[in-house]
């Protein structure tokens, strides 16, 4: 704990938390859009009211949500794989002791999926305002139930055996904590940004890459969007850093004194430089009403530094709160098993598939 | 914090055993994610046929095909594999843990090839028509080689399970993973991947509408192709029970009742559809409607059903076999809670204990808890009273401590002698009905007698051609 994340702990046990934390970045970065996106559409349907769901952010979230769904969960099964082998008696038994709660969220899931597609096409039966209302509150409602017990999870699986047997005795719901709010709060909030940023990318690609083609009312509109994504961007980033500080003040002093410590002090850095890019990036955006290539890949920056720095207190929080020196015996015997090589081969040739595919998606573009 | 032995909160699935919920969901989930690898290689065929000129239909059917196999298999079984995962940890954390920790590179593989196909099939929902038919291939063929490689993994982890092979002497993850029933049953799944889908595409010929009977006939006999590896279903079959252990083999021949009535039945099943295919299809040139489809759909969700209930059975008494019994016990732990109990050092405290009527009944639930319930409840399905009725408590003595030899399937017991005793009161007070007056009994002599027995049983499995736990 006395030094940067990952290094001071022996070399597998490093690995593994390194990999858990890139994994678990990836997913965010799909998951916020959808935690993000659902709010936003439920939020925009309330105010809104029978006017037609047009805007331009909104039918880009219609249309790609159930593939972000997917994404997302796609990518959070590797996060998962790398919590069991780093925290693999925990993780089991937070997951058990939530039983049918836990088990719930895949039905939750499936609900929301299947809301999204109903959304996407546009049957004639949602076209009225009270059925698109409700049905958007279900699929923002199962995303933040999802949310909720994936928080609950996590916090549950830091306690010590003890607490477990009280709450399996007990034979309580849900389990609660003063923790569990401010923090579900932070990762909400904190999923507005990352949206802002998507739905910048999807407006510059759709839109704004080809603006010396668009009418004047298409420009004007473009840029009432972009003024609409820039004030989500900032808004999303004042309310994060507010509750990130609220969070931060409600950790027990041990917990935070390691998490501003060695450990993840400067990565804690890290997500306040990249917050800062990010809220630069956002004002000029709203103020020039622009978006720019050089912008976006200074916003993406400024995002990736964050999502990293939050990762990684996310994981030092976790890590000041269980002994892990005992697994340190486990994360030796997993680093001894073969497969890696074959991994990293089929990583590479994947990539390139994957890089492939995106270039035949071009020409269909073109 | 963690104590040697790794406890965890036991859940009681209530009057369903937990075996039937992972049973049913596991169905589901194969089922769909066998149509899924079928369907990409189906479509890589129809494209193929549309772009040699073969076919002229073949285009508009894959646009139809590929939107449910988004809708299906990319939603409910993506989910529903999740659930697998879920579930399993739910039913034996144990289990799991052991297969994630002996295979996440293969895990971590898998996964690199749910990405791949995710990307490539949404590329190709949402682009495919723009495409012309190189590029339309490229993905589509992507997609199923992404699609089959996710089969090949995950063929290696669950055929270790029941033929580890050379890994319980070497521990070597490429010796678990290449096992002796590797190569059969990623053969057979292949051929009943491709058999699910060309049976899909049956039911959604005729659910376009943009088809007429003519059309629909002629691209339901281009997918009746797919059917026909399923003719050598009989011999790949044969090959996998040839590389099984010999009394798994035998539970399925007739070693127990309905595990050999699920093994005809998904014969039967399977039987009937190629019998279709062959006579109907490939002779005849008949016609399929959806009413006959969807009976021919029915019959393989069923032969899924009975064959997987099948591949799960034949595994017993374990969850790995050699190394972990399906209660989620190495045999060097049946020996350590011979010696101290299984309840001695459980965290987990037994629920309602005050609806017990005496301490003795209520350790009998707890080892209840810890040693049965993952495969019995007390009364419903699979239930011991339903087992155990009948038997006297010299018979329920005898037949606990030598569990692994009164029925082969079934794991050694792992408690001392006393928690074995407070199981045989809690079962005979619960075969009673529960009564609220019930008064401990403590028999010197019978406890000898438990002993004796518990160590001429030992602690490996009751079939002695199999010897648990060879780690050293």
């Amino acid at each position: 704990m006395d030094a940067p994340f990952p290094f001071g702990f022996p070399w597998q046990t490093a690995f593994y938390l390194t990999l858990l934390v890139a994994t678990w970045v990836l997913h965010v970065a799909f998951m916020h859009y959808v935690l993000g996106g659902s709010l936003y559409l439920a939020i925009r349907t309330v105010f809104d009211g029978n006017r037609p769901d047009t805007c331009t952010t909104a039918q880009l979230l219609r249309e790609w949500m159930p593939f972000l769904l997917s994404a997302a969960i796609t990518a959070g099964i590797a996060p998962l794989l790398f919590a069991q082998i780093v925290y693999q008696h925990r993780f089991y038994s937070a997951n058990l002791l939530l039983f049918y709660r836990w088990l719930a969220i895949l039905p939750a899931l499936l609900i929301a999926f299947y809301l999204l597609y109903v959304l996407k096409a546009r049957f004639a039966f949602v076209q009225r305002a009270s059925i698109r209302l409700v049905v958007k509150l279900i699929v923002c409602g199962c995303f933040l139930y999802v949310a909720w017990l994936w928080t609950m999870n996590h916090l549950l699986s830091v306690q010590s055996v003890g607490t477990w047997s009280l709450q399996y005795a007990a034979g309580t719901v849900f389990y609660r904590t003063s923790e569990l709010w401010p923090r579900l709060g932070l990762w909400v909030a904190s999923s507005f940004p990352t949206l802002a940023v998507w739905l910048a990318w999807q407006l510059w690609l759709n839109v704004d890459g080809g603006s010396e083609l668009l009418t004047d009312i298409e420009q004007e509109t473009s840029r009432a969007d972009v003024r609409h994504v820039a004030g989500m961007g900032l808004a999303g980033l004042a309310v994060t850093g507010l509750l990130a500080a609220l969070y931060g003040s409600l950790l027990p002093g041990d917990i935070r004194s390691i998490i501003t410590g060695r450990l993840s002090g400067s990565y804690l850095v890290v997500a306040g430089i990249g917050m800062a890019v990010q809220f630069a990036g956002w004002w000029t955006a709203r103020k020039s009403s622009r978006l720019s290539r050089p912008l976006l890949i200074l916003l993406t920056g400024g995002l990736a530094a964050t999502l990293t720095g939050l990762a990684v207190a996310r994981e030092a929080i976790r890590l000041a709160r269980v002994d892990i020196a005992d697994l340190y015996v486990a994360h030796a015997a997993a680093a001894q098993i073969s497969g890696f090589w074959l991994f990293a081969c089929v990583l590479i040739i994947n990539v390139a598939l994957i890089v492939w595919c995106a270039r035949i998606v071009q020409h269909a573009q073109s | 914090m963690d104590t040697e032995f790794p406890f965890y909160p036991i859940n009681d699935f209530g009057p369903a055993m937990k075996g039937m919920a992972i049973g049913g969901l596991g169905i589901v989930h194969v089922f769909l994610a066998q149509f899924g690898i079928g369907g990409g290689l189906l479509l890589c065929y129809f494209q193929w046929l549309a772009q040699t000129g073969r076919e002229p239909l073949a285009r508009r059917f894959i646009d139809g095909y590929f939107k449910f196999v988004v809708l299906v298999s990319f939603v409910l079984g993506a989910i529903t594999g999740v659930g697998m995962w879920f579930m399993t940890i739910q039913v034996s954390a144990r289990t799991i843990g052991a297969m994630v920790a002996e295979f996440h590179w293969i895990w971590a593989t898998e996964w690199l090839f749910f990405c791949l196909e995710i990307v490539a099939g949404y590329c190709f929902y949402r682009y495919g028509a723009r495409l012309d038919d190189r590029r339309r291939m490229t993905l589509l063929a992507i997609y199923s080689l992404a699609s089959w490689f996710s089969l090949f993994w995950i063929n290696g982890i669950l055929s270790w399970q029941l033929t580890p092979g050379r890994w319980l002497e070497t521990r070597s993850m490429w010796d678990g993973f290449f096992n002796p029933s590797f190569f059969p049953s990623v053969i057979f799944r292949t051929v009943t991947s491709m058999a699910i889908a060309a049976l899909v595409a049956f039911l959604i010929v005729n659910l376009l509408p943009e088809f007429d009977r003519e059309q629909r006939m002629k691209l339901i006999h281009r997918a009746a192709r797919f059917l026909a590896p399923a003719l050598g279903m009989p011999i790949l079959g044969v090959w996998y029970f040839l590389v099984i252990p010999a009394d798994s083999r035998e539970w399925a021949l007739g070693g127990n009742v309905p595990m050999m009535m699920f093994f005809v039945l998904a014969i039967v099943c399977s039987t009937l559809i190629s019998g279709y295919a062959l006579l109907g299809l490939m002779r005849y040139q008949l016609y399929v409607n959806t009413a006959t489809a969807t009976l021919l759909l029915s019959l393989a969700v069923l032969a899924t059903a009975f064959a997987e209930f099948v591949r799960e059975g034949v595994r017993k008494p374990y969850s790995i076999r050699g190394y972990l019994y399906s209660n989620s016990l190495t045999a060097t732990d049946v020996r350590h809670f011979r010696e101290v109990g299984c309840t001695r050092d459980d965290p987990y405290p037994l629920r309602n204990r005050d609806t017990y009527p005496n301490p003795q009944v209520a350790l009998g639930a707890h080892v209840f808890r810890n040693l049965c319930s993952v495969c019995h409840t007390p009364a419903a399905s699979n239930g011991l009273t339903h087992l155990t009725e009948h038997w006297s408590t010299t018979q329920l003595r005898l037949n606990i401590s030598m569990l692994q030899h009164t029925k082969p399937f079934m794991p050694p017991f792992a408690g001392t002698p006393d928690e074995l005793e407070a199981l045989v009161q809690w079962l005979r007070w619960t075969n009673a009905g529960r009564p609220a007056d019930w008064s401990e009994l403590h028999d010197e002599e019978a406890l000898r007698q438990i002993r004796a027995w518990l160590e001429e049983a030992g602690v490996d499995s009751g079939d002695v051609r199999t010897v648990a736990d060879r780690r050293p």
